[in-house]
């Protein structure tokens, strides 16, 4: 078995990256398809690129390409759908109750604003710097002195967001509930199950949003 | 359990029975039970990258049956999206590779899919009344 020279990666990574690919992950893909096909294979490395092509020329390339997104897009669906699901069954349920119990009985103890500004502003700013990380990995990490999208980034963009939507909606919810004569009236305390089901599904999406950033965006970039 | 493919072709593992099928130079039909060959192969290793799978093909058809390459991933792509595949991306040799694996609901639609294709093994010999002589 042949390995494959750092002057043959250089040259793969550029040829790969001629070819009409937006995303990281199909790059990475058939970079990896190209090198396993040279160093398994009896072909010298120019002949191995020139076969290869025959299957994956231009039109080839393009159309895996285009209908990459979409594709992306149902899998993440799936991904958050069913990593939601899985909260509520056996045996995440434990953790998922205990969590939910113990948030009912530090309500009681700890003032309000200490959750907001030492529990939640701090997860919240985790996950906005997600989003902020994966744009920088984006612009930085370049192959083939090209720079590559991550489909599963674009594709999980709006649930990373969900979070600063659910943690908005516990600020502002207040100001939707409040009562003439009751101006200083927190939700917190007045409806505590609303806010624990928010929190719950704010936690939720940042957890799941964090496996997903691990597992399938930051890993393309290594 | 005495299946059709069992009696067919005895001791002989699924995917060969499928690919045997299929004519070599006729590339349409192999195109056509490529998920099914890619979700049979999983099934059995557990989890294979792109090229892995391609090279088994080869590897079991002693080198008969090519699969179209290009044809491979939006196939794999495509499983995924549907649910029936899962993936993992690893670091390996100094480059991202990315394994397919079978999720339950894969599992299940893997043998739904063996079933239908040993169903249709048999009506074709039905309707056109060949004997296959294999190997």
């Amino acid at each position: 078995m042949k390995t494959i020279t750092q002057e043959q990666k250089d040259q793969l990574a550029k040829h790969i990256a001629n070819k009409p690919i937006d995303y990281i992950e199909l790059y990475n893909e058939l970079y990896d398809h190209y090198a396993s096909a040279y160093e398994t294979g009896e072909k010298n490395f120019e002949e191995t690129l020139e076969q290869l092509d025959e299957h994956f020329h231009f039109q080839k390339v393009k159309r895996i390409n285009d209908n990459l997104l979409k594709k992306t897009k149902k899998s993440v669906n799936d991904i958050y759908w069913n990593e939601f699901k899985n909260f509520w069954r056996w045996p995440q349920i434990l953790s998922t109750l205990g969590i939910l119990f113990l948030a009912i009985l530090l309500m009681g103890f700890i003032p309000v604003k200490s959750i907001v500004w030492y529990f939640l502003v701090p997860i919240l700013a985790l996950n906005v710097g997600l989003l902020i990380y994966g744009s920088i990995l984006m612009y930085t990490k370049k192959r083939g002195k090209k720079r590559f999208k991550s489909a599963h980034f674009n594709a999980t963009q709006h649930y990373l967001s969900l979070p600063t939507t659910i943690f908005n909606l516990t600020i502002f919810l207040p100001v939707l509930v409040l009562e003439p004569g009751k101006p200083t009236i927190s939700i917190f305390e007045t409806y505590p199950i609303i806010v624990l089901l928010l929190l719950m599904l704010f936690f939720t999406s940042v957890y799941i949003g964090m496996k997903v950033f691990r597992t399938k965006i930051k890993v393309q970039y290594l | 359990m005495k299946t059709f493919s069992n009696i067919l072709i005895p001791n002989f593992p699924m995917h060969k029975k499928i690919l045997y099928t299929c004519n070599m130079a006729n590339q349409q039909l192999i195109k056509g039970s490529l998920s099914t060959i890619v979700l049979h192969l999983l099934q059995n290793a557990g989890e294979m990258y792109g090229y892995e799978i391609t090279q088994k093909v080869k590897q079991l058809t002693a080198d008969e049956i090519k699969l179209t390459e290009g044809a491979l991933y939006p196939t794999l792509h495509k499983l995924e999206a549907e649910g029936t595949l899962t993936t993992e991306s690893r670091k390996v040799d100094g480059r991202v590779r990315k394994y397919y694996r079978l999720t339950e609901e894969g599992k299940k639609a893997t043998s739904e899919r063996m079933e239908e294709l040993e169903a249709f093994l048999l009506n074709m010999q039905r309707v056109l009344g060949f004997n296959l002589k294999l190997g």
